[in-house]
């Protein structure tokens, strides 16, 4: 179900943190588990989530069109993501292609399939974040497209090849 | 199936699919630390860019009414399903059944307020009982403060004294700041900033004051919050872990920032400890006091140590805000307590930002005609959170919002109930009895809690406290009007927000005569952007609200209210979609601007109190959030620049031509862009967009300051590093009256690449030929030459 912000983004500009955290409370848990697969563990999703939620509520007269909330904080949370891995030189546009993948490491997951790990492991950037945005966000790819900037199409032929190779595995 | 076929339905399944297998195979719960009621309580007083709004402090106490008002929502959620009353204050006579400061009360005799709470903490404890929202109704639909006093005055009576109108201040020496001053220290003449003031002859508080010759702002406090904490932590670890484990209502994360910050446990710093076994924090609070030459140089000369509470529960006090008058300083500070509340919080803010609550307020007064040696001639302390003061010649008055959280027992309930004042802050005792004023109809557990005194005299205080809270305040040399908004929502808690109603309480206090009486309160629909938007002219109080939630239900208003507080003339529906975002009167005349997409200015005619109309209209991009008029016919705007489609960007300054209030131009503006390129953003700031007293306005030449930061971030896409930039700068603009131009525009600026003034200057000042601007974050101030726009000199005040 669509959930209707207008109301919320406009009482969060009146300055309202209540409703200001209400919005938030929609998109918690998946901006949490968007981060933790992006920064590796859940320290860094911490600060991270932490840093674009003040950053979100400082700039949210930045937004014009409430209903683009949802696309707007993930992308707050995805710059904010990139900046904090390029701080600690692992940023994945940083790093050549062969050598970055995601790192389901650690307590934060617990795969008994690692063919899973693994497929998810070898989705190369920028399909990576793609991949991370359609599946725990649910965005289209038109929606992800405003968020990165590029074309619904090129979104889409990412998803395709993206998910082929998830397919593969997960068939 | 073709995997090459994926439409975007079966993509999005797919992708569905794919969650869930994650979700099976992750461990990944949202850290207490990110739960929404801790953003909220994170985010309280974190101020927003572009938002007309003062920043308030944290406080818990707004924590706590967080946890009252989610009740107050679900109740008024109850009372939407049985029945729908809408309250149209403009339909009947808006003035409250009041009870003022009832002399036939005996002075110490609190049993009506205290039963009065009373049943307030047996409605609550009934309420949690039977987790019914039946007995809660009442209770926070305001029906239940029935106040009977048995002599209560009318409302019109008190009102009516009003006519006999005595003008008593004024007669000693100017504060720094406002109006031409002359006094013994300062034997300079030249011409220097002065705090921006929304009244004449009603003096504000600043952060930095300016006599001409000396200018003064508080030291940073040097406290090492992280070091506090820490030892707080270690003395109630275990405290804070049953409470943990216990405590539902009120969630107190365990999060323990040892962990993340404090690596070597050799480094650890032990604090002392007060007689209960808390830690002592070690912190500064002082005044600085810096002498300026004529080129620029500053030196610190002296500093004004402000001593500390002597109650060792008092742990922390900061100095909020200063007046400087001839030889004396006024200063008024907050000071944190510790109670049960602040050994379980969740420190995680606090161990950032410092202490998280204000308990009670202390206003001191120094005798400061030797810098180096000042005696302090008076203090005092008054519970509650500082909101606002005022200086109108010698008479100094202070609110505080004070606070009683019924959510408690019942015998602290009542031992809370009234609010308490002292020369000491060992013995505050209650204010009297009859000094306590208490409304008919009351939502609030707040109390606005006003003192005032002449400041040459310690003994002239008198207090005064009025059930219901206060946030923006208006003051002439005769009246104080605070307001207060209050909304409810209608509808389910996380599902749907139906309708948000908002009303605003007035409330009217009479301040003659070194006296303060409160004489009732009005209530108008919608609530106020800024005390700009409240204003008292010919004996009428005229104001600007907005109201609504989204969409075509925002609409503005302006009232007019007679002396007795009744509206006599409104007009409905300014700019239906937009909000408001200033508002200045004069005379017969209001400005409001609203924004949505581009800035309508509106001039309102207010000549008949009871016809008041719109007259003119004027659309251009961006908005202003401040409106400053300049003689009869101009009206400068400072605002935030924007396109035709809403987007904004950048520092604007208007010139406003109303000299045909029907047809309102605009006839230059100034600007200070945000440049965006491929790999770089930036963006313009300035602390004028929240507070008037930012900018700084030299009357003589017609120049108004305006302190801005310019920061720009390089991104790393682009670039192999990600660097930033920031351009501390102030604006001056000269209105040329005559031609009706902004005419030589400086720009004086300091360009950083480090953390020294990343926060960019938030105040403007001047003496003489030097300009100065200052950085209250950052502690530096800034010396530059008037003319050639040179960088003189920079001070970091510690």
């Amino acid at each position: 179900m669509e959930i209707d912000n207008t109301l919320l983004v406009e009482r969060s500009k009146q300055g309202d943190t209540k409703a200001f955290s209400q919005l938030y409370s929609y998109y918690a848990g998946d901006l949490f588990r968007f981060a933790v697969y992006m920064m590796g563990n859940s320290q860094d999703a911490e600060d991270a989530v932490q840093e674009a939620v003040v950053s979100a509520w400082c700039n949210i007269h930045n937004l014009k069109d409430a209903t683009l909330f949802k696309g707007w904080i993930f992308k707050i949370l995805s710059n904010r993501c990139k900046t904090d891995l390029m701080k600690k030189n692992k940023a994945p546009d940083l790093l050549p292609v062969e050598e970055y993948q995601f790192l389901l490491e650690g307590d934060d997951f617990s795969f008994d399939s690692t063919e899973l790990k693994e497929a998810l492991g070898s989705l190369t950037p920028p399909d990576g974040q793609i991949i991370l945005l359609s599946v725990i966000g649910g965005f289209k790819s038109y929606e992800i497209g405003e968020i990165y900037g590029i074309p619904p199409a090129t979104v889409r032929s990412r998803q395709k090849r993206a998910l082929e190779k998830l397919k593969a595995v997960l068939s | 199936m073709n995997n090459s076929e994926f439409n975007e339905k079966e993509l999005n399944e797919e992708f569905g699919k794919i969650n869930e297998k994650l979700k099976e195979n992750e461990n990944i719960t949202l850290p207490d630390t990110l739960s929404p009621e801790n953003i909220a309580r994170q985010l309280e007083g974190v101020p927003q860019t572009g938002v007309p709004k003062e920043v308030k402090r944290t406080s818990k106490r707004k924590i706590k009414k967080y946890i009252i008002s989610s009740v107050a929502t679900a109740a008024a959620f109850v009372i939407a399903v049985t029945s729908v009353m809408i309250i149209k204050p403009w339909e009947k006579d808006p003035v409250k059944p009041v009870a003022p400061a009832n002399p036939t009360v005996n002075a110490e005799d609190y049993t009506e307020i205290e039963n009065m709470f009373s049943d307030y903490s047996d409605k609550y404890q009934k309420y949690l009982a039977k987790q019914n929202f039946d007995d809660v109704i009442d209770f926070f639909a305001g029906g239940y403060f029935e106040y009977k006093g048995s002599d209560a005055i009318v409302m019109e009576d008190a009102l009516s004294d009003s006519d006999s109108a005595v003008n008593v201040n004024g007669s000693a020496a100017p504060e720094a700041g406002s109006g031409s001053a002359v006094n013994q220290t300062t034997t300079a003449n030249k011409e220097f900033g002065k705090t921006n003031e929304q009244v004449e002859g009603v003096s504000e508080a600043d952060i930095i004051k300016n006599d001409g010759k000396y200018l003064y702002v508080v030291e940073p406090s040097n406290a090492d919050w992280g070091v506090f904490w820490e030892n707080m932590n270690e003395e109630t670890a275990d405290d804070l872990e049953e409470t943990t484990a216990s405590d539902d209502a009120q969630s107190t994360p365990s999060y323990n920032p040892n962990e993340e910050i404090i690596t070597d446990p050799t480094e650890k710093v032990v604090l002392e400890k007060n007689s209960k076994g808390l830690p002592i924090l070690p912190y500064d609070c002082a005044i600085a006091v810096i002498e300026p030459d004529a080129n620029g140089k500053m030196k610190k000369v002296a500093s004004i140590n402000v001593a500390k509470p002597q109650d060792e529960d008092i742990y922390y006090m900061e100095i909020a805000e200063m007046y400087v008058k001839g030889n004396d300083l006024i200063i008024i500070a907050n000071c944190n307590k510790f109670d049960e509340n602040t050994k379980n919080y969740n420190r995680y803010y606090e161990y950032y930002y410092g202490a998280y609550d204000t308990d009670v307020i202390m206003a001191a007064c120094f005798d400061i005609s030797n810098k180096t040696a000042p005696v302090e001639k008076w203090r005092f302390y008054q519970d509650g959170d500082y909101i606002s003061s005022r200086l109108i010649g010698n008479q100094f008055v202070v609110l505080s919002s004070y606070y009683v959280d019924i959510t408690e027992d019942e015998e602290t309930v009542i031992s809370n109930c009234v609010p308490t004042f002292g020369y000491d802050d060992t013995e505050m005792k209650r204010i009297a009895a009859n000094d306590v004023c208490v409304m008919g109809e009351i939502t609030d557990t707040s109390y606005l809690f006003a003192t005032t005194l002449d400041i040459d005299d310690k003994n002239s205080v008198k207090n005064q406290a009025v059930l219901g809270a206060g946030s923006d305040v208006y003051c002439t040399t005769e009246n104080l009007y605070a307001v207060s908004t209050r909304y409810k929502n209608e509808g389910i808690v996380g599902e749907v927000f139906g309708v948000t109603t908002y009303t605003t309480q007035v409330y009217k206090f009479d301040i003659r005569n070194y006296n303060i009486s409160y004489l009732g309160c009005g209530e108008v629909d919608g609530f106020t952007l800024n005390q700009f938007s409240i204003d008292e002219y010919n004996g009428y109080l005229r104001i600007a609200t907005s109201t609504g939630s989204w969409g075509e239900d925002i609409s503005n208003y302006v009232y007019v209210l007679d002396k007795d507080l009744n509206v006599v003339g409104k007009i409905e529906g300014i700019a239906k979609g937009e909000t408001i975002k200033s508002v200045r009167f004069t005379g017969d005349t209001g400005y409001v601007v609203t924004f949505e997409q581009t800035d309508p200015l509106f001039v309102i005619d207010l000549s008949d109190p009871t016809k008041p109309e719109i007259k003119g209209e004027l659309k251009i991009p961006g908005f202003s959030t401040y409106l400053h008029p300049v003689g009869e016919n101009l009206v400068l705007g400072v605002g935030v620049d924007g396109d035709e489609n809403g987007q904004t960007n950048g520092l604007k300054v208007s010139l406003f031509d109303v000299s045909d209030p029907t047809n309102p131009k605009e006839t230059h503006k100034v600007t200070i862009p945000a440049s965006n390129s491929e790999g770089s953003y930036s963006y313009v700031t300035s602390e004028a967009y929240s507070t008037h007293k930012a900018l700084c306005w030299d009357d003589a030449t017609n120049t108004m300051y305006i302190p801005y930061k310019k920061g720009t971030e390089t991104w790393y896409y682009t670039s192999d590093s990600y660097s930033f930039k920031n351009v501390s700068g102030i604006l001056a603009v000269k209105v040329n009256e005559n031609e009706k131009t902004l005419e030589k525009s400086q720009n004086y600026t300091v360009t950083t690449t480090d953390h020294t003034l990343e926060n960019g200057f938030n105040r403007a000042t001047y003496i003489g030929n030097v300009i100065f601007g200052y950085s209250s974050y950052d502690c530096e101030i800034v010396s530059f030459n008037k003319g050639t726009q040179k960088q003189l000199d920079i001070l970091d005040i510690d």
